[in-house]
């Protein structure tokens, strides 16, 4: 029984229906990781090195899907806040602001949000769509009925592939966003005086990287979770591709501010 | 014989609205049980329960002396390898693995070797006189006929050695020789390997034998039938019934 299941019908039917439940499913939400991840020690040991074996190809799977998607979008990121940031700012910033600004807003806020969304749309709408249709024609319990443990056959190497080929994007993301924006930048205002890109990189600290690192990893947990929580917990009628995408949409849009929003003041406050 | 299979008053009730009361139901070593009723009566749920897919309500399921609830993770996940289930239509198969995949996909979950499954599988099928198709273990389940889909189902349950396969009509969507070869290589594996095999079904469109035992569920009560009353319940069910034709 979920958190929402329990405190179901406490509130008056309008606001059960909209705030509570609500809040209640994002309780839910939140603890729904730690479900896929307990999956892992209950599983016999047998069963780990098929585990392995397909997070691993699942890893390569969604890198390259993923992958000239996320290098295009790096790419125009980088060169619009590069440019934006040194043509409009360098009179009036210092030089060392200035890097750390590019840094603040690429590795910190723009990088990890971009690879989510990315993923998002790849990822995320595919596999509610797989879930819903294992669902609706019965795999999920026929692979139950085997003695599968579907958290750790199905949602645990997709976790463990999404947090990898995120963390692996979102860096290379990073280093496309500032190397080919800055290139774009020189050819574009040829003559201008940019920062030199050593420099930049020079300005890069511990606490950066663990901020764009612990990003990613939190964002593909929250992508995960919730594309497949809506998948698998919907009624059986309500199992439609199009209104479980669109429910998983708004929490992870929610829960992506909320955790951006956190981090961002955690690696402030280191 | 001993039991393999024991339900003990067992109860299941949705929104205070009754659909299975009371039952019992006792299944030996080798022994076929067909569960009668019409489409909706509760049978797909029954066997369900029987293999802890769904939880009833009360009463318990006795496996081979050990009480389902009693069992811990391991031993529930054991009791489940040992139960096959096969699923109606086109059901039951996972869409992105070929169809050797979806028979070795416990294997592979758990371990264990696959080395012997396909000659396993060739020498069922070329002893029952079933011929394969070049290329058969490559398809997708999309790619095949329920008869295909459902033969593949039988074969991933029989190779895992299970004591008992619940079948939720996987008959209803073919053809009468199909069924009824479906059946026949069933009772051939059956014969072979001495599992015990529960039946839900509304009709009758493959050949009966006499050591079958019937059961009627009703009204969500389950009643034993002779073999008469199954034949009028299936014939009668076939003209009410459109949900399964």
């Amino acid at each position: 029984m979920s958190v929402a299941d329990l405190f179901s019908g406490m509130f008056p039917k309008y606001f059960d229906f909209s705030i509570s439940r609500m809040f209640f499913t994002v309780i839910d939400l939140l603890f729904f990781p730690y479900k896929i991840l307990k999956s892992y020690f209950v599983e016999k040991q047998s069963s780990r090195r098929y585990f392995y074996q397909n997070s691993f190809r699942l890893v390569g799977k969604i890198f390259l899907k993923s992958f000239i998607g996320t290098t295009i979008a790096a790419l125009i990121i980088g060169a619009v806040v590069i440019s934006q940031v040194q043509i409009h700012l360098a009179e009036y910033l210092s030089f060392d602001l200035l890097r750390r600004i590019m840094i603040y807003l690429l590795f910190w806020e723009i990088c990890p949000g971009l690879v989510f969304i990315v993923q998002w749309t790849r990822f995320g709408t595919t596999l509610t769509m797989d879930l819903a249709g294992m669902r609706r024609n019965q795999s999920l319990s026929a692979i139950v009925s085997m003695g599968i443990n579907i958290e750790f056959y199905f949602l645990l190497p997709r976790l463990l592939g999404l947090i990898v080929a995120c963390l692996l994007l979102t860096t290379w993301a990073c280093i496309t966003s500032i190397f080919f924006g800055h290139i774009l930048c020189l050819l574009l205002f040829e003559g201008s005086s940019f920062i030199p890109l050593v420099d930049i990189f020079n300005a890069l600290t511990v606490r950066d990287f663990l901020v764009f690192l612990l990003k990613s990893v939190c964002f593909s947990t929250i992508l995960l979770s919730t594309q497949s929580y809506f998948s698998l917990t919907a009624s059986n009628i309500l199992v439609d591709t199009n209104y479980l995408n669109a429910r998983a949409a708004s929490y992870n849009f929610i829960l992506f501010l909320f955790f951006n929003l956190m981090l961002s003041a955690w690696g402030l406050a280191l | 014989m001993s039991v393999v299979l024991e339900l003990n008053a067992i109860g299941f009730y949705r929104d205070e609205r009754i659909l299975l009361e009371d039952i019992d139901l006792e299944l030996k070593d080798s022994e076929i049980a067909i569960i009668m009723g019409q489409s909706g009566s509760g049978k797909g749920l029954l066997l369900r329960i029987c293999c802890g897919l769904i939880k009833q309500n009360n009463g318990d399921i006795i496996f081979c002396n050990k009480n389902l609830r009693e069992m811990d993770y391991i031993e529930s996940q054991n009791f489940r390898r040992k139960v096959g289930f096969i699923f109606e239509g086109k059901s039951g198969l996972v869409p992105e693995l070929t169809l050797f995949e979806n028979i070795t996909l416990p294997f592979l979950y758990f371990g264990e070797s696959t080395k012997t499954i396909k000659a396993l599988v060739q020498l069922y099928l070329t002893d029952f006189n079933l011929p394969m198709q070049e290329g058969f273990f490559e398809l997708y389940p999309y790619q095949c006929t329920h008869f295909t889909n459902a033969l593949v189902q039988v074969l991933r349950a029989v190779l895992m050695q299970p004591k008992v396969i619940l079948l939720e009509n996987p008959f209803s969507l073919l053809g009468i020789k199909n069924a009824q070869v479906l059946f026949q290589f069933i009772v051939f594996l059956q014969q072979r390997l001495n599992f015990a095999i529960l039946l839900g079904t509304s009709y009758i469109n493959f050949p009966i034998r006499d050591e079958v035992t019937f059961y009627l569920l009703e009204g969500g009560e389950l009643k034993k039938g002779s073999a008469k009353q199954a034949m009028v319940a299936s014939s009668m069910n076939l003209l009410v019934d459109d949900g399964d034709v």
